[in-house]
């Protein structure tokens, strides 16, 4: 049997463990103290964790160099977003812009709807909103500017006796709200009793209705006047130009 | 960052560009590194050493860790520098030379003395690279990186289990080479 037949049948006896290995690959086992068999693997793996040479040193320089440029261009480009403009802050700053957009044109629909200017879709919706909110601003203008016109084609074209005239230039003006004539009843006093001419040209609906309902219209006109803020005084000027049972400004003594 | 740590402020120098700092780093790791590579792919070694370098300083500002880390880091980007290249082309890693020198060297005198003696880090390599891939690259990993079974497994992608399985081969193949170039030489 030869020195290394006796080393096999050693290494045979004890086979190498999970502890050893970790032990040798870890440089831990000096090669004397090394398992049977292994005295030469431990020399061998000192060796290839032994000391760098000047050889694998030889590039250094221009490796280093290298190296280090692109570390500081990567430790400049990593700066260089932060000093100009922070994603985040960017979102920031964009986010105050639009809030303050939006808190401006609240603040401007909100003068305007005051004011009562706005168009009347817009009027209307902003009324709704704001009163939702506990704030009260006019809603459309229920008087438009045509309804002069609009009365004055009723008074010169209709051919509705006075009083009914009267009620409906009255509630053209008023937006119905004029219950002007509705109360009267000129057209009874007028067949059975002669209404006296009346005194004074009439200045609007108020006189008119007044005089068409023998003063029994009072409420009605005051209503209307009220209710048209002064609209209807054009239609009622324009109903004495109508043909009717009433009297013309110009009988009026 | 602890400045007592040596390590730690040679870190922070270095991701700020300082070249001792990062000239530190390189001495103590570029040897290992190169030999890992010349043991895998011996043509390659040189270029892929200089581009690991490069992918590391790239990435140098994002690194967070201890000097073991460290290690495990530069050592995974060696490993996939190595596996792009070997992914570019197909052809095997070819066999150093240094195996038959090292044969040719130990076969006089106390035979196994000399054979100790011989045993130069070139040598040493050539012998490990005479093994299979895994194999090789387990004993690398560990001995030149310094990293445990559970690292290496992380960095090659294997388990634990099978990491342990590969070192024991590695060790009980090189054991029977050597005492067969021994007996024979």
């Amino acid at each position: 049997m030869t020195p290394w037949g006796d080393l096999e049948d050693e290494m045979r006896r004890r086979p190498l463990d999970d502890d050893t290995a970790d032990r040798l690959l870890s440089g831990l086992i000096e090669p004397d103290d090394a398992p049977p068999g292994y005295t030469d693997v431990a020399s061998m793996l000192r060796a290839v964790a032994a000391p760098a040479t000047s050889e694998e040193l030889a590039g250094e320089r221009e490796t280093v160099a290298a190296a280090a440029r692109t570390v500081r261009i990567q430790h400049e480009s990593s700066l260089a977003p932060a000093t100009r403009r922070s994603p985040v802050r960017g979102r920031f700053f964009r986010a105050k812009v639009a809030g303050l957009v939006v808190a401006g044109t609240l603040a401007g629909t909100t003068g305007l709807a005051f004011a009562g200017v706005l168009p009347d879709a817009a009027q209307n919706a902003a009324a709704t909103v704001l009163s939702k909110v506990g704030i009260a601003i006019p809603a459309t203008n229920d008087n438009p500017a045509s309804t002069g016109s609009e009365i004055s084609s009723i008074a010169t074209t209709t051919a509705s006796p006075g009083v009914a005239k009267g009620a409906e230039i009255s509630s053209t003006a008023s937006g119905g709200m004029s219950q002007a004539g509705q109360h009267g009843s000129a057209g009874g006093k007028a067949s059975s009793t002669p209404v006296p001419p009346v005194a004074t040209p009439n200045p609007g609906g108020t006189g008119t209705a007044d005089t068409a309902s023998g003063g029994a219209s009072d409420l009605g006109t005051a209503t209307a006047n009220d209710a048209s803020q002064g609209h209807s005084s054009a239609g009622s000027a324009n109903a004495t130009a109508t043909p009717s049972t009433l009297p013309t400004p110009g009988s009026a003594p | 960052m602890n400045l007592e740590d040596p390590f730690a402020t040679t870190l922070a120098a270095a991701q700020a560009g300082a070249e001792s700092a990062l000239a530190r780093l390189y001495r103590d790791l570029h040897p290992r590194i190169l030999r890992y590579l010349r043991a895998m792919e011996p043509g390659e070694a040189e270029d892929l050493a200089s581009e690991v370098w490069l992918d590391v300083a790239a990435g140098l500002g994002r690194f967070e860790g201890d000097d073991h880390a460290f290690r495990a880091w530069t050592f995974t980007i060696a490993r996939r520098r190595l596996l792009d290249l070997r992914r570019q082309r197909t052809r095997r890693a070819t066999s150093p030379a240094p195996v038959e020198t090292l044969v040719g060297h130990a076969g006089t005198g106390d035979v196994e003395q000399e054979a100790m003696a011989t045993l130069g880090t070139e040598a040493a390599l050539a012998r490990i690279a005479t093994l299979p891939s895994g194999q090789a690259e387990v004993v690398l990993l560990r001995v030149l990186a310094g990293l445990g079974v559970d690292e290496v497994a992380e960095i090659m992608g294997k388990r634990p289990g099978t990491v342990r399985v590969l070192q024991h081969r590695a060790l009980k193949r090189l054991a029977g080479e050597i005492r067969r170039e021994v007996v024979t030489g």
